[in-house]
């Protein structure tokens, strides 16, 4: 407990610095949704998005059919809130066990009574919490936001359903990244790469992912990227598929249990 | 006595590097243990080893009677240790610092770390950022100190205090002695550590090659004779006699005899312009260990 407080002591600063960067970039597309209304503003999305490669409006999932209803549009918006989301998730994991090292601080950490395990746990109780409270806020923003966009024949339940299978699974993805980087954190000395590799880690695997989208070939290596399990656009569309919340559940288990492996045999090279 | 650090052929590499070889070392209950050697020599990968921040290549460690990697947790709920460089949560201000120290220890007491505090002349509402390089170095030694431990490990405890704080830490050594608490002092200062350890350890190459006992090289009375003149006669050596250094116009040689008026019958036929007689320190001693 002493470890989870602390860290989310030490980790309060940069929660709230996402937190509003990735609120307010919610809250801001959110509110464009009157203007895509306009057929000459969906025209102009329309004419722009023939204009780019096809390769490339298939990787990005950047299809504007229906983005007229507003679960289809916040589900289209989202996805580039939900990139940020996966790679502030990823570095959050990747930060949580090297940047105590790479600061020298586990020399003191470490002399105290504590066990291995204690640290893994504390850290990753804390960063989980943090990571919790990241998507809570952005939640509440996107739900509230959606409010004050929300046409007259759709109801609000309705809306809020939509919303929440969109927030949850993309939430599942970013718990998915920030086990990966939990795990791949105990392979770091040195934090100081942890922002470069976080987003090195979410890029590398949404590419490999989108490579069957795109090729139509090679169709295993969509499971790639824990993104593709929660797609905004098919989860507003289909809900949530119980298989891929296994799947995720299954590398958020493993990645975890690797860490505690990893860290219990670990030298600090302080 | 009972051992309270017992090493085993404890060692250690990395890689193709060494870091400890073979090393064999007994520290027993309540003594002062000094730990000495060149920069490189391992001191800091022992002490690692020990508190189970490195795991042993081969080889075993006790500290109190328990397994330095199995029982690791046990070992540091007893042990304090201060590092050579402190590197602690530079936005924390040395109050919240000490109590999050604290917290890991049932025993420690408000009162006792307040009254280190005013010893060590903290200012608690500073933060660790803030500090000096001394000042971080007290802070590491209170939260050492406020947890009662039966042993301590230090790592160039008095590296950036001032001497007068450097003497307030060697009274508080001294009192946590009496108290029973084992000392394990790597220092590079000798002269701290003769005056503080009972005997001392010197490593090199990451391989032990001399423990001593500081009372027995006091017993010996050996001095160091420094003889400066024109015409010194440089071939006196003898069992007593050995010489140090020799350069012209001056010349060192330890003298490790009680037999004063042989050493002013030497001295007094070497037609000497100056010369200087003091005790042999430990330095003098093991100077060569750092060459």
């Amino acid at each position: 407990m002493r470890i989870f407080k602390m860290e989310m002591r030490r980790g309060f600063r940069s929660l709230l610095l996402w937190t509003g960067i990735s609120g307010v970039i919610t809250l801001l597309f959110t509110l464009l949704y009157p203007s895509m209304l306009n057929s000459d503003m969906l025209a102009l999305l329309n004419a722009k998005l023939e204009a780019l490669p096809q390769e490339f409006v298939v990787a990005f999932h950047l299809s504007s059919d229906d983005i007229t209803q507003l679960p289809n549009f916040f589900a289209y918006m989202f996805q580039f809130v939900l990139m940020a989301a996966c790679i502030h998730g990823a570095m959050l994991g990747l930060t949580a066990l090297s940047k105590e090292e790479s600061e020298g601080t586990i020399e003191f950490l470490y002399a105290k009574p504590v066990a291995r395990t204690q640290i893994v746990s504390g850290k990753l109780a804390a960063v989980a919490v943090s990571y919790l409270c990241y998507f809570a806020v952005i939640s509440i923003v996107g739900v509230i936001s959606g409010m004050l966009v929300r046409p007259e024949d759709l109801d609000f339940m309705d809306m809020v359903t939509s919303f929440k299978s969109v927030l949850l699974g993309g939430m599942i993805a970013g718990y998915t990244y920030l086990l990966l980087g939990f795990a791949v954190s105990v392979l770091l000395r040195k934090a100081k790469h942890a922002a470069s590799m976080a987003v090195m880690l979410f890029f590398l695997t949404y590419i490999v992912g989108s490579i069957p989208a795109i090729t139509g070939v090679l169709d295993f290596l969509k499971w790639v990227s824990p993104l593709n399990y929660f797609t905004p656009g098919d989860v507003v569309m289909d809900g949530i598929n119980g298989t891929n919340v296994l799947i995720s559940v299954l590398i958020m288990g493993a990645s975890a249990a690797l860490t505690y492996t990893m860290y219990r045999r670990r030298n600090f090279y302080v | 006595m009972a051992a309270v650090i017992q090493t085993q052929g404890l060692t250690k590499s990395y890689g193709k590097h060494r870091g400890i070889v073979d090393t064999n070392m007994t520290v027993n209950e309540g003594e002062i243990y000094g730990f000495i050697g060149p920069n490189g020599a391992g001191k800091s990968t022992m002490i690692k080893t020990l508190l189970n921040f490195l795991f042993p290549t081969s080889g075993s460690a006790t500290v109190l009677g328990l397994d330095c990697v199995n029982e690791s947790r046990r070992i540091k709920a007893q042990t304090a240790y201060v590092p050579s460089d402190i590197h602690y949560y530079e936005e924390l201000t040395v109050g919240d610092l000490l109590s999050y120290s604290d917290g890991f220890y049932p025993e420690a007491e408000k009162e006792y770390t307040q009254q280190l505090v005013q010893r060590f002349e903290l200012d608690t509402k500073k933060k660790i950022g803030q500090l000096s390089t001394g000042n971080k170095k007290k802070a590491a030694l209170v939260a050492a100190l406020s947890c009662r431990p039966k042993l301590m490990i230090l790592d160039e405890p008095t590296n950036g205090l001032d001497p007068l704080m450097r003497q307030k830490l060697f009274e508080a050594l001294l009192e946590q002695r009496e108290a029973g608490c084992t000392i394990f002092l790597s220092s590079h200062n000798l002269d701290e550590v003769q005056s503080l350890c009972s005997r001392v350890a010197i490593i090199r190459e990451g391989r032990i090659v001399d423990i001593k006992e500081i009372g027995v090289l006091s017993a010996e009375r050996a001095k160091k004779v420094t003889v400066i003149g024109e015409s010194i006669p440089d071939s006196f050596e003898n069992e007593a006699i050995k010489i140090v250094s020799k350069t012209k116009g001056r010349i060192a040689f330890t003298y490790h005899s009680t037999d004063m008026g042989a050493l002013l019958q030497l001295l007094s036929g070497m037609n000497a312009q100056d010369f200087l007689v003091e005790d042999l320190k430990l330095s003098d001693i093991f100077l060569a260990y750092y060459k």
